[in-house]
């Protein structure tokens, strides 16, 4: 008697356990990334990207800091330019938000990063000349 | 035989403008060096070299206001020193300025102080990570992605130049980023200099602040203070500083 209850007790545990593990991960939200990015600063193999852009974009951060190369192959400003939408005051979109570019993929796989520490999470405010070389 | 000299001539114009248009001090044999005499702004891809020293050189008797509008063009560009959250003493300050009154004449100046970019820089010496080091354009700076915030170089530093960030920040200049635990001080504008521009703090001053190259004889910079010479701050330490001050 006592046995069939435990046992039927740790079936429902077991089912409850088990349910939802048919489904598959969702996948992370890619609109908001995908909706200014023609061509990629880094690669545009997307793959290549996704891989290996914190390899280009540490390779690069050297090159600017120490020796003042700062054209917009690989550049994290350019990441952040093209990807993150400009908006004002209370709307802006934070790296915190799981809806910035860094955070949809960041937060998918459960990476930390801490470039926002330091470095803005929002595009230049770009002036009109800038604007034009940046089309 | 005035072919061959025009010929001559084309071939030594052609070797001449080769040598300008590299930009940079050329060595044809050991121990004798070619240099350009203007230095034209680096391409947006090429490194920095040691062709150049950028300097500065104040001269305190045309600033304005003593360097109220160099610490503010400072900040504007730069974002610092409004931290909400940190006390006064905790606040970072990239440039300041210093009210110097001698005892017995009572005679008093002021003048702006800001990281000297020492050619032997003590910051540089102390640094255990290698955060902080001079670039090859005697720009002295700190790597925040290699600073652990030790405070070490604020110690070292005879001009108390450096600063440590207190508390978390947000919507840093893009072009100028800035974290919390990571010590920072002037960097002569190096993102503007990079683009060949001048710092903004001479942008702000211009008949009290030059912006150039020492190692270029005939730059403006050199040339004033050939005439009228500058002094170092603390010039016994004999750190060779890139910022010069006429009227101290």
């Amino acid at each position: 008697m006592f046995g069939k209850t435990k046992f039927m007790l740790m079936l429902i545990a077991l089912a409850t356990m088990l349910y939802g593990c048919g489904d598959v991960a969702p996948e992370p939200d890619e609109s908001v990334a995908k909706a200014k990015a023609e061509h990629c600063a880094i690669s545009d193999d997307e793959s290549e990207v996704r891989k290996n852009h914190m390899n280009y974009l540490k390779h690069k951060r050297d090159r600017t800091v120490h020796d003042g190369i700062r054209t917009k192959d690989h550049s994290f400003k350019e990441c952040i330019n093209c990807h993150v939408p400009k908006l004002e005051g209370e709307n802006k979109l934070r790296h915190t938000d799981e809806k910035h570019f860094c955070s949809t993929c960041h937060t998918y796989v459960g990476v930390k990063l801490d470039c926002f520490e330091c470095h803005t999470d929002q595009p230049e405010a770009q002036d009109a000349a800038k604007a034009e070389g940046v089309k | 035989m005035s072919k061959i000299s025009h010929t001559a001539d084309q071939y030594r114009r052609k070797f001449l403008t080769g040598i300008a248009g590299a930009a940079a001090a050329i060595t044809i044999a050991p121990g004798v060096l070619l240099r350009q005499v203007e230095a034209a702004p680096k391409a947006a891809d090429a490194a920095v070299t040691d062709s150049v020293r950028w300097g500065m050189l104040v001269i305190t008797s045309k600033l304005t206001d003593g360097g109220d509008k160099v610490v503010q063009a400072c900040k504007k560009e730069h974002g610092w020193g409004d931290e909400k959250h940190s006390s006064t003493e905790q606040q970072t300050q990239w440039v300041r300025k210093v009210k110097v009154t001698e005892k017995l004449t009572k005679h008093s100046f002021e003048l702006p102080v800001m990281c000297q970019h020492c050619e032997t820089a003590p910051c540089e010496d102390v640094c255990p990570t290698g955060a902080s080091f001079k670039r090859a354009d005697g720009i002295v700076l700190v790597d925040k992605h290699l600073c652990i915030g030790c405070r070490y170089c604020m110690m070292a530093c005879p001009y108390k130049a450096r600063s440590l960030v207190h508390e978390a920040l947000q919507d840093q200049k893009a072009y100028s980023p800035r974290g919390m635990g990571t010590v920072e001080s002037c960097n002569m504008c190096v993102h503007r200099v990079d683009e060949g521009k001048k710092p903004a703090c001479v942008e702000a001053e211009p008949q009290a602040m030059i912006f150039g190259d020492l190692n270029d004889a005939d730059s403006d910079i050199s040339k004033t203070l050939q005439k009228f010479g500058g002094k170092q701050i603390r010039a016994d330490l004999g750190l060779n500083t890139g910022v010069r001050y006429h009227g101290i």
